[in-house]
């Protein structure tokens, strides 16, 4: 069985209360999902919570899940990278981001580029079509989390031209990934 | 495409699932998702777009005590008194005790009629417990984080399948408030959602909620 269909079968599981099939689906993807936390919050402490409350999350969600219409690891990367990113923004929250330019540079490690998924070098071949700057924003926003607000600062430019900049680049890659 | 999406709410649907918006708009997106099917979807295809970029995020294993605490946490069970008093009687009172003990233990642990769900709202550090006792008809409403917001209430709906939300009352400002709902509002738990709202001082004037907050699947204790 693939590890994919096996994934969906096991939130289907914890969906009915099933604590065979929640403890299960944590063996089989808690290292991806801490690794997200982590990546996104840089600090382990507070990747640990957002592992239990994505879990929590899960226990109570599995059983809407069919119907959300998200395959099964999108539907939890979803649910960690949110919490994530909801802890850190209650950190940065009254914190210049420009402060800590120290969270500027979490680039992925080159051993792990060469493992990637034909999803992955669409979006990287669609993305490296925008300018490199505005690809770089979409990136930071993904998985640093950054807000409009976040990247204005960051990129030295007036939210609205920020705005303008990602609707621009997001609607390019709509058409290029459709 | 085949949805009637205008082209506004597309984008709105990108910023979203790339997590652009301020905490704000992100409430009011995720309220508008419950009723607007097509802008759902258009988030659910960003979602599945994007989330490529998270598939070189290294693996790291989680500290092994983190799965206990996480399943203590949910089912509740082996942190309590009742658990501990458990393994003095096993190693005290022999295997008699014990196994009438596992009985009443699994007596204990069926399901009962009861309910519960917690709902949290994680922008705004607001989390709400909401238990029912079948029995009496009795909801326990508990604000366990948050602090009220000057001039907000945050108000408690029953979503049961298929239905409009029903209002539970008012989250208290501080601690905890007992209701006693009526037998058709108790029968319809099985099974529903509970919802939290933000509303004006005093609570919704239209009988449905303002802008939805959390919501949370009721789960039977």
């Amino acid at each position: 069985m693939s590890n994919l269909l096996q994934i969906e079968m096991l939130i289907g599981r914890v969906g009915l209360n099933d604590r065979d099939a929640f403890s299960k689906l944590y063996d089989l993807t808690s290292a991806k999902l801490f690794g997200i936390a982590i990546r996104v919050l840089g600090n382990q402490a507070e990747a640990e919570d957002v592992l239990q409350d994505s879990f929590i999350k899960i226990w109570q969600g599995a059983s809407r899940y069919a119907v959300n219409g998200l395959s099964p690891m999108t539907w939890l990367v979803t649910i960690v990278r949110n919490t994530a990113i909801d802890k850190l923004r209650a950190r940065r929250q009254g914190d210049d981001i420009a402060d800590h330019p120290d969270l500027a540079d979490k680039r992925p490690n080159p051993e792990a580029a060469a493992l990637q998924s034909d999803e992955r070098r669409r979006i990287d071949g669609c993305l490296s079509q925008l300018e490199p700057d505005r690809a770089d924003a979409v990136k930071g926003a993904y998985l640093d989390g950054y807000s409009y607000e976040d990247l204005s600062k960051r990129h030295n430019v007036p939210l609205n031209t920020m705005r303008t900049w990602l609707r621009r680049s997001l609607l390019s890659l709509r058409e290029c990934l459709s | 495409m085949t949805d009637n999406l205008h082209e506004d709410d597309r984008i709105l649907a990108a910023e979203y699932a790339l997590g652009l918006l301020g905490a704000e708009e992100a409430r009011m997106v995720e309220a508008r998702i419950l009723l607007d099917d097509d802008l759902k979807a258009e988030v659910v295809r960003w979602q599945e777009r994007l989330s490529p970029l998270a598939d070189d995020v290294p693996l790291v294993e989680p500290p092994a005590r983190l799965k206990g605490v996480l399943e203590r946490k949910i089912y509740g069970v082996p942190v309590s008194k009742a658990g501990f008093s458990l393994l003095r009687f096993l190693t005290i009172g022999g295997a008699v005790a014990a196994v009438a003990l596992t009985v009443a233990w699994f007596a204990l642990n069926r399901g009962t009629g009861d309910y519960t769900a917690v709902l949290a709202d994680a922008g705004r550090g607001l989390k709400v417990e909401a238990v029912f006792d079948q029995d009496t008809g009795t909801l326990d409403i508990a604000r366990l984080a948050g602090p009220e917001q000057p001039g907000r209430s945050v108000e408690l709906w029953l979503i049961a399948e298929g239905a409009a939300p029903v209002s539970l009352g008012l989250v208290p400002s501080t601690g905890g408030a007992s209701v006693t709902l009526s037998p058709e509002l108790a029968a319809k738990f099985a099974g529903a959602t509970l919802a939290i709202s933000d509303e004006a001082a005093g609570g919704s004037t239209t009988g449905q909620p303002g802008e939805v907050l959390a919501t949370a699947p009721v789960q039977e204790i």
